[in-house]
């Protein structure tokens, strides 16, 4: 739908320059200040004088952008741009909504960065929605912007992948080159992920790119070492959708329950543990009906108590391993593998249990 | 006897040899023995027992006693406790028993008003007495009113002078530690609330003369204490250490002269033999060594599950067994033994009971009944978590909401 938005009623334009908001919606009897505009543009085609949509446009934007004077024709101009790339009136206005923190982006550098976006293959439905979740790529200058979508792929997110990952997870346009390195570069060296891992990982649970290393790197090596999850596993679980609490909360509720035990060095349990996927992939009332087999009371009070047990284990700067009841013991198990179990030390013996045979091993953190 | 006890011992109904397939391991001959922890070799051990006796609940009471267990605060009447009772009043904790008492007395009330109280007369701590009590006299409409009176004064006043919080169900407060009053008493004992129920259990009337077979340390001799009921007591067990504890935990406590040995009486001896002072008393606790299923799983030290301890595990049940003759040996005719253990374990609980009925009918000529606790069920069944699948007695399960115990309780009567 295109408009053509004449020069009419220019003196009503600029004595809305001087009316605020509230004054001018009710003055004009639009339902402006409703917050919702959608009203007036359905049934606005042609038919309403122009000037209530241009006044629209001006009031739409950012409250921060609005004090840098905009010309008229220049905002025409802008509409018209946005028109022709296919946005509604509607729309157009939720676009000027948009307020990245404590910055006025220009008129030009919306439409850059929206046509940058659109270029993607986004729709402006996602389009708009990316910029709702993350104001701040407005603040992106659009080469720095060409780079780093240019630096995802090359990381593996092809076609529609790209587009998925950015709209499940918009700051990741925010997110310098160097980060997303130094992110990638610790799932690949310290967790010892490949390369394809690390796509699918970057894929299912692109806001890993927002953790903190050390958080990020625990969260894997509490899987890897206490709970026995392969890297592989580790990716197809979308164990790091998690937090590191939900994984501990799940796994060791799970363990005392008697219904998951680390593997042994074989691979070997006692008992048949549930799919990952279906440990950390489901939602709570899901995990306790199907998995864990328990009442929503008991998880609470096991969450309460499980929080002051590792606080205080946390104080008791012994480190005096806390889990009782780490299970890969077979009778079998020499001494390493109880440490190793435990949770204790051993990083010599621990090592060797990576698959990789990769000469990179990981510094254990002791939980 | 001996005899008889072994060869019911080699022919356990339930117990370590029938296992699942999927426990059996390969063994493998290494020339260091592995050093598993003993708190690993107990649940191994529970898990292949107790997930047999319990089925589906297995998982949640196994996740309990791997939990953090929940204390009670049981308050000392002969110390200034206002304070601490203030304290715990605004911290929410609530003495159960206290609580239960109003709970049941309503419901009395609403049966008193009904037309037939000796059908719903459950609901009361007594009822077990009341049908023996000779001096009740039961003739006619009026005397059953009357009675019906007597009943409601008496279930109100023989409820134990026992003062106990506890946090409700799902609530994770702790207790904090006692305090010395300025009489140098200490103000309150932190122990398991389902503790407490083997005592109520006993029912002690006043002016009763009671003995605690295996008391220290000293618990529910404390609580027993505290209720000023008994004529005299006799506190007895047999580890010289641990009657040394039972002494301090009575001195800190207790004022010197309700331990005088006019009324209270510390033994160190060894239980089984017992015997020979027969028929002496009105009412007998038999609180047993056992696996104590939630201690073997947290503490290494003094693990009943080490494997230089393996015989003296397996013979557990008979030393119960031979415990529990003793006291009911002990206890006069029509006198009262409540058997408790702080285990799960079918064979060291209704085993164990049942065993002994019959030993004492066939090699003593002296008839016990198993009385009915089941009405504790309902009693406090806002505090406990308890198992309905025993034969006899009642078992305490822990669970998280509620983590307390485990405790199994069964009372018998002596007849002849
Ligand atoms: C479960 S504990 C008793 C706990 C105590 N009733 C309380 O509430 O604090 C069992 C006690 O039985 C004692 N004991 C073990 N064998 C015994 C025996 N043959 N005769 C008497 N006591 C014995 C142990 O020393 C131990 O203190």
């Amino acid at each position: 739908m295109r408009l053509v938005l004449p020069y009419i009623l220019q003196p009503a334009v600029s004595l809305l320059r001087l009316c605020p908001r509230r004054h001018a919606a009710c003055k004009f009897g639009s339902t402006a200040s409703a917050e919702g505009p959608e009203g007036l543009f359905s049934v606005a085609g042609n038919v309403r004088p122009d000037w209530k949509l241009q006044d629209q446009f001006r009031l739409s934007i950012a409250k921060h952008s609005r004090q840098t004077s905009i010309k008229d024709a220049e905002l025409d101009k802008a509409a018209e741009s946005f028109h022709e790339m296919g946005f509604t009136n509607n729309q157009i206005i939720q676009l000027f909504k948009i307020q990245p923190v404590s910055s006025a982006p220009t008129l030009q550098q919306r439409l850059a960065i929206v046509s940058e976006l659109l270029l993607l293959n986004l729709s402006v439905d996602k389009t708009l929605k990316v910029l709702k979740g993350s104001p701040d790529v407005l603040k992106v200058m659009t080469k720095t912007l060409k780079d780093r979508v240019e630096h995802l792929r090359r990381l593996g997110l092809g076609e529609g992948n790209l587009q998925k990952v950015i709209s499940q997870c918009p700051t990741i346009l925010t997110l310098p080159r160097k980060s997303v390195d130094a992110t990638v570069r610790l799932l690949k060296m310290r967790c010892l992920f490949s390369a394809q891992q690390v796509t699918e990982i970057l894929f299912t649970t692109p806001n890993i790119l927002h953790e903190v290393h050390q958080d990020l790197e625990f969260k894997f090596q509490y899987a890897y070492f206490r709970m026995g999850i392969k890297q592989q596993e580790a990716v197809k679980s979308r164990l790091f959708r998690n937090t590191i609490t939900e994984i501990k909360n799940r796994h060791i509720f799970l363990e005392r329950l008697g219904k998951y035990q680390t593997p042994d060095k074989k691979g070997q349990t006692l008992i048949c543990n549930p799919k990952f996927k279906h440990v950390f992939g489901v939602s709570e009332d899901i995990f306790l009906t199907k998995i864990a087999h328990a009442s929503a009371e008991e998880y609470q009070v096991f969450k309460m108590l499980l929080a002051r047990e590792e606080a205080e284990e946390e104080d008791n700067t012994e480190g005096t391993s806390g889990d009782e009841e780490t299970a890969s013991d077979y009778e079998e198990s020499d001494e390493e593998e109880e440490d190793n179990a435990e949770g204790t030390s051993g990083d010599e013996e621990t090592d060797s249990d990576y698959d990789d045979s990769d000469d990179e091993t990981p510094e254990r953190v002791e939980p | 006897m001996a005899l008889a006890l072994l060869l019911w011992l080699r022919r356990p109904r339930v117990g370590p040899l029938r296992t699942f397939r999927r426990f059996l391991y390969k063994k493998k001959w290494a020339t260091t023995l592995p050093r598993i922890p003993c708190t690993k070799l107990a649940l191994r051990n529970f898990d292949m027992n107790y997930s047999l006796q319990f089925g589906d609940r297995w998982p949640s009471i196994r996740i309990g006693l791997l939990s953090e267990q929940k204390y009670c605060a049981l308050i000392n009447n002969f110390a200034q406790t206002e304070k601490v009772i203030q304290e715990l009043e605004l911290l929410n904790a609530k003495d159960f028993i206290y609580e239960s008492r109003q709970r049941s007395l309503a419901l009395e009330l609403v049966i008193a008003a009904g037309s037939s109280p000796k059908d719903e007369r459950s609901g009361c701590l007594d009822v077990q007495d009341e049908e023996l009590r000779p001096d009740v006299p039961i003739d006619g409409d009026g005397a059953r009113a009357e009675h019906t009176q007597t009943v409601l004064l008496q279930s109100s006043f023989n409820y134990p002078r026992i003062k106990c919080y506890t946090f409700s169900k799902g609530d994770i407060s702790r207790f904090s530690p006692a305090r010395l009053d300025s009489m140098g008493r200490l103000s309150h004992y932190l122990m398991d609330a389902a503790s407490l129920l083997p005592v109520l259990a006993l029912d002690v009337q006043p002016g009763d003369e009671v003995l605690d077979l295996c008391a220290a340390p000293g618990g529910k001799t404390l609580a027993l204490l505290q209720m000023e009921r008994c004529r005299h007591l006799t506190a007895n067990d047999l580890s010289t250490s641990r009657t040394g504890r039972l002494h301090r935990v009575i001195q800190s406590y207790v004022p010197r002269e309700l331990c005088a040995p006019g009324s209270l009486r510390i033994t160190c001896c060894d239980g089984r033999d017992w015997a020979e002072e027969e028929s002496t008393y009105d009412k007998v606790l038999v609180d047993v060594p056992c696996t104590t299923d939630r201690h073997s799983l947290l503490e290494e030290e003094n693990n009943i599950f080490h494997k230089m301890r393996t015989k003296e595990r397996q013979s557990l049940p008979m030393l119960q067994l031979e415990l529990l003759i003793a006291g009911l040996l002990a206890a006069k005719p029509t006198g009262d033994v409540v058997y408790s253990t702080c285990s799960l374990s079918q064979l060291q609980n209704e085993y164990v009971v049942e065993r002994a009925v019959e030993v004492l009918a066939v090699e003593y000529g002296v008839n016990v009944r198993i009385e009915d606790l089941s009405f504790f069920r309902g009693l406090f069944q806002d505090t406990f978590y308890f198992f309905d699948g025993c034969r006899v007695g009642e078992l305490v399960l822990p669970h998280l909401t509620a983590n307390f115990g485990p405790m199994y309780f069964c009372k018998l009567r002596r007849i002849t």
